[in-house]
């Protein structure tokens, strides 16, 4: 049974380094993508262990196994077939196979000692292109995690779950291009991502007190750092020449009022200098959304509607985006919708008396 | 289970139960006592109460009342020689050409002219020099090798944050050594706090009095057919059980600057919570497991538990659990007889006659380690049943195996051994308020149970009368590093 243990706690990997650099433009060369990631505990003792610390010291934290995990990562035939023979040491046919993929999984016991345990979560591809198709597909799903409210922590989650199964399901495809450095490590991370004690976004760490360890993906923070960096020159650069411009000013302003959820009533009170600073508040907490709407062709347009809506002359519905006039008459299903009504020539004459409306 | 058994409608004037008039009367004069036979007695007919049971419900070794609200007591642990490293080169070839070289490792337990060995077991170098205090929290030592290879160093792989090295004899030449220190241990203190709980009755009209067509058993064994009889079965089963429950699910309260967050919205005083056992097992050892259980966890974990101390006394360690964790332990126990080979032992006893017929159908409950610790298994049918297993059900946190609510596939790790003749497992009391009631007596008549009041005198203008308790409760364990929680994990 010694091949079914699991405990890699604090393992030196000495991984293979890249025979090709990640410049390398011979698509068809191997490529070596060389990451880790971190397993932090997150020390989030209770009051009895700070009372009785120096007797009870720092808890001894260990991650198990779970059944979700269990189950997920034993579930696709063929990645199982592909690394678990070299991890027990007995061919896919044998037929224990699968019984003992399962007690592999379900013996899993990975101590993280005081501090952080660093994954080597490597992967040798066969070829480079391969690479570059999974690191696309996996910022894609990073990006569309990063849209989600993080003041919503509802919305945030089941962000967070679409996100770890659409990463599982990539990761679960990489057999076929490759192999992990270290796949002792590689399953780990993998386990990781799927166990519910170990939280996949900070955020989460105060709201469920079963999480006890978080993942860093030190990589990833710093390349989401240098990305802000970068959003936040634009974003300037963007703020002064937003400010020359009054017309799109206000449609900016406006569409940072909603997405604050301020009072509209009393964001349109509001003199120059305070939506300055309103504007100029947003554009450093949130550069990068703040530079999407300046480069939103429709942005104007979209403040005209939504000012019409204000005023009572178009109508959006409490129960969808549905959005109509004041007598009732359908003007789209949703605000792309009534921009596509808007500029619709055959509407030309009902949009300037519209527009004629807001001047009084 | 008892029957009930439909009886005429009418009025009671007889209090000629004399059973329940002197369990009543008791309850008044030594209500410390009488609690503590309530327990049993519900102990042995129900095991909803096994915290209870064990501590309080084993009369005065069980119990401990105490004059504070808050208590310590000092633990003594095994003496180690071991230490991890914080902080050493990180490449290079530390030690080659008998070169010296530093590690910083967490504390200050290690000795000068003490020799460390290795996380290889192998690898050893002897302490140079004590260089005291480091530069990343730790304590800092000039070491150098013993191997006397030119080429020999140690790998780097062994001096990676976290690794442990531990210490052996010191060493020194034949003559002028200078001498060593040697390091001792004191006991620990460990703290926990009390917590005081509160029940009310509230009765009105002519309750004690209404008799109903049912017939109910009381808890001396006879029958009633009284109402306020079974209410008030059904109000002290109600407090046992909530009693019971917080032993198990309490957290304790008191933060590190003595202060109690959790005020009476009425009066704000503090509000007090002691650590209950789940907690206090949570923080000795936790683990989980996930789709099955296999001996191999079993023993790295609980084994692994169970090895931390030497046994002293009369050992009685036991793992409670739910059916689930129960069903669990059975499949990792019948797996392992089953690879071993042991298929047919295991089918002879499986499969017996019965009455003409076959019988299928027997289960592991006990397993004896390669060191002979025996992990028995004890039912605790709260884990099933109580308010947090209703709560799993209700809200659909289901075993998607067993069907099973997610809180009956764990297990606690108890150790209710004595040691030195004190019980491991303790309740504690506050002195004066361990179990305290009162009456507020109105016009509403009272029942015999709640004990004997003046007739004529009154404590209330309204119509009703009150029943009230006030109990304090705590968890002493003694040594906890016997104590664990397994838990199964979605």
């Amino acid at each position: 049974m010694a091949e079914d243990n699991v405990n890699i706690a604090n393992k030196n990997s000495e991984a293979t380094k890249p025979t090709v650099s990640a410049f390398d433009e011979d698509l068809e060369a191997p490529y070596y993508d060389e990451r880790s990631v971190t397993i932090s505990c997150v020390h989030n003792y209770s009051a009895y262990r700070k009372a009785n610390m120096k007797v009870l010291g720092q808890k001894r934290e260990v991650i198990g196994s779970s059944i979700t995990s269990s189950r997920v990562l034993s579930s696709n035939a063929k990645e199982v077939e592909a690394y678990f023979p070299a991890l027990l040491g007995i061919s896919a046919n044998n037929e224990n196979f699968v019984a003992r993929v399962k007690a592999w999984l379900n013996n899993i016991h990975f101590e993280v000692r005081d501090k952080d345990v660093v994954l080597d979560t490597s992967f040798r591809y066969d070829h480079k292109k391969d690479y570059l198709e999974v690191k696309k597909q996996e910022d894609a799903i990073c990006s569309e995690y990063e849209k989600a409210d993080r003041a919503n922590q509802d919305e945030l989650r089941k962000a967070l779950k679409l996100k770890i199964d659409k990463l599982n399901a990539l990761e679960s495809t990489k057999y076929q291009y490759g192999k992990p450095a270290n796949l002792e490590e590689y399953l780990m991370y993998r386990h990781c991502l799927l166990y519910k004690e170990v939280a996949k976004d900070t955020a989460f760490i105060n709201s469920d007190t079963s999480i006890r360890f978080y993942i860093k993906d030190e990589a990833r923070e710093a390349e989401l750092r240098k990305k802000l960096i970068a959003e936040r020159k634009t974003a300037m650069t963007n703020f002064v020449e937003l400010s020359g411009t009054k017309e799109k000013f206000d449609a900016v302003y406006l569409a940072v009022c909603q997405r604050r959820n301020d009072n509209m009533t009393e964001a349109l009170g509001r003199d120059n200098s305070a939506r300055q600073q309103v504007v100029m508040d947003y554009v450093n907490s949130n550069p990068d959304k703040f530079n999407k709407l300046y480069n939103d062709k429709h942005i104007i347009l979209k403040a005209t509607i939504e000012n019409l809506i204000l005023r009572g002359e178009l109508v959006r519905t409490d129960y969808n985006q549905q959005i109509t006039k004041a007598d009732g008459t359908f003007i789209g299903a949703n605000i792309n919708d009534a921009i596509a009504w808007f500029e619709n020539p055959a509407n030309k004459g009902e949009r300037t008396i519209f527009e004629n409306k807001l001047k009084h | 289970m008892y029957k009930l058994r439909e009886v005429s409608r009418g009025r009671y004037d007889d209090r000629g139960y004399s059973n329940e008039e002197s369990i009543a009367n008791l309850m008044l004069s030594k209500p410390a006592e009488i609690n503590r036979t309530l327990t049993y007695t519900f102990g042995m007919d129900d095991d909803r109460f096994p915290l209870s049971f064990l501590t309080e419900g084993q009369g005065a070794s069980g119990v401990k009342s105490i004059e504070t609200e808050t208590w310590t007591w000092k633990t003594m642990g095994r003496l180690h020689f071991n230490d991890y490293v914080v902080y050493a080169p990180s490449s290079g070839y530390p030690g080659q050409g008998g070169a010296m070289f530093d590690i910083e490792f967490a504390t200050h337990w290690l000795i000068e002219q003490w020799s460390l060995v290795a996380p290889d077991g192998v690898t050893q170098v002897r302490i140079m020099a004590d260089l005291g205090e480091g530069t990343h929290g730790g304590y800092l030592y000039r070491v150098k090798l013993w191997n006397p290879d030119p080429n020999a160093y140690v790998s780097t792989e062994h001096l990676a944050t976290g690794k442990y090295w531990t210490m052996t004899a010191p060493t020194i030449p034949a003559s002028y050594s200078k001498g060593n220190r040697s390091n001792s241990m004191g006991p620990g203190k460990m703290t926990s706090q009390l917590e005081y709980h509160r029940y009310s009755k509230e009765i009105a009209g002519n309750i004690s009095n209404t008799i109903v067509e049912y017939e109910f058993k009381t808890n001396s064994g006879g029958t009633t057919n009284l109402w306020i009889n079974e209410e008030m079965r059904q109000f002290e089963i109600q407090k046992r059980i909530a009693e019971e429950e917080r032993l198990w699910i309490a957290n304790y309260n008191l933060n590190e600057n003595g202060e109690i967050t959790m005020l009476d919205r009425d009066n704000g005083k503090p509000i007090r919570s002691t650590a209950g056992m789940m907690e206090i097992c949570r923080e000795s050892n936790y683990a989980t497991y996930g789709e099955t259980l296999t001996l191999n966890l079993i023993e790295r974990t609980i084994g692994d538990v169970l090895d931390k101390d030497t046994d002293t006394g009369t050992m009685e360690v036991v793992l409670g659990c739910g059916k689930g964790f129960w069903q669990d332990f059975d499949g990792a126990m019948r797996d392992a007889a089953t690879n071993n080979g042991f298929v047919d032992a295991l089918g002879d006893k499986m499969i017996e006659e019965f009455d003409g017929g076959l019988s299928y159908g027997k289960y592991f409950r006990r397993y004896k380690t390669i060191d002979n610790h025996i992990i028995t298994l004890k039912h605790l049918a709260f884990l099933d049943k109580g308010s947090l297993a209703d709560n799993d059900k209700s809200n659909g946190n289901i075993h998607p195996k067993s069907g099973l609510p997610m809180t009956s596939h764990q297990a606690f790790l108890l150790d209710f051994s004595t040691y030195e003749g004190t019980r491991n497992v303790r309740m504690v009391r506050l002195k004066g308020q361990e179990h305290i009631i009162g009456i507020l007596k109105g016009l509403t008549p009272i029942p015999a149970s709640w004990g004997s009041v003046p007739n004529n005198a009154i404590s209330t203008e309204i119509d009703m009368s009150r029943y009230e308790v006030k109990s304090t409760i705590g968890l002493q364990v003694d040594n906890n590093r016997k104590m664990m929680q397994l838990k199964c994990v979605l």
